[in-house]
């Protein structure tokens, strides 16, 4: 497709200018687009390297409750339940990676209260209470780069499309119109050189 | 109170035992209420869910995920993990164009 110009001297200075600009812009884009997969890629290795570990982890700690159930009354769990009271304080911070900011977590603080009787339950469950409870901040963590990446992801994603649309439609289009205004300006250019010619030979034949 | 579990009983029972809320879900529609509860609840900054019943609610879930809040985050239940969790190699992809 080309832009529908005037086929002027004026329009052409115009195209020029945005020609240059689309170009550099692209250029720019170009270099943000290295950069962000640049920094995208060891983030998602971490994401993967905690992925793995926690995947890990996380069941062999509820199969610990499971078995804990198993080998004491339902009661007893319930009632532990009733006496354990944690709480954690987390903090927010925003993490930028290249103008991406994502909200991280931390987690400041956690306080467990054991406050059942570590006689009547089973060891598993106390085993598994603490276990669990160390695996909280390994949650946060894996969230909050999570929630990083998805955000680079789309930033990534729109840049690309971005240059993408630059390097294949509008500067390719610029150029085009470009190239066919200049065309049509040299067109009229030797018209009317041919012109000229023509008036100063019927002047000659003349006499005059 | 930061974080809100959403799993089977036995996932909710262990974070309960730690001090997190939480909320057994059996059905999708129990899943979507749990979900409801958690984005009401004040305070809430992670969202705890099994990958299984993830896996049961992925729409409701990719527009939760383009909130900029709360966090959510896919865990593995007892069975271990299942292998269903498309949504990060999914952008990933999406961003890189390989899956790696």
């Amino acid at each position: 497709m080309k832009i529908i110009v005037n086929p002027n001297r004026m329009e052409l200075l115009k195209l020029r200018k945005r020609l240059d600009l689309s170009q550099r812009g692209h250029r720019l884009l170009k270099e943000k687009l290295e950069g962000l997969v640049k920094n995208f890629m060891p983030l998602v290795d971490e994401y993967r390297r905690k992925r793995t570990q926690l995947d890990e982890l996380i069941p062999r700690t509820l199969n610990l409750f499971a078995l804990a159930a198993a080998t004491s009354s339902r009661e007893i769990v319930t009632l532990a339940l009733e006496e354990c009271r944690g709480e954690a304080n987390v903090s927010m911070e925003m993490r930028k990676v290249m103008g991406v900011g994502a909200p991280t977590f931390r987690l400041d603080e956690f306080r467990l209260e054991m406050a059942y009787s570590l006689i009547a339950t089973p060891p598993e469950l106390d085993l598994a209470t603490s276990e669990l409870g160390s695996l909280l901040p390994k949650i946060i963590e894996l969230a909050s780069i999570e929630e990083l990446l998805r955000r680079l992801a789309r930033e990534i994603e729109k840049t690309r499309r971005r240059v993408n649309a630059l390097e294949y439609v509008m500067i390719p289009e610029i150029a085009r119109t470009k190239k066919s205004i200049e065309g049509k300006l040299e067109e009229a250019e030797r018209g009317s050189r041919v012109r000229l010619m023509k008036v100063k030979e019927m002047l000659e034949a003349r006499g005059m | 109170m930061s974080y809100f579990a959403i799993g089977d009983e036995e996932t909710v029972t262990g974070f309960r035992l730690v001090g997190v809320e939480g909320r057994v879900a059996r059905t999708p529609a129990d899943t979507r209420e749990a979900l409801t509860v958690a984005l009401g609840t004040e305070g809430v900054n992670i969202i705890v869910i099994t990958e299984r019943l993830a896996a049961e609610v992925q729409a409701e879930l990719s527009r939760y995920y383009s909130l900029n809040f709360p966090l959510i985050i896919q865990i593995p239940d007892r069975a271990g993990p299942s292998g269903k969790q498309r949504s990060i190699h999914d952008i990933i992809k999406a961003a890189v164009g390989v899956t790696i």
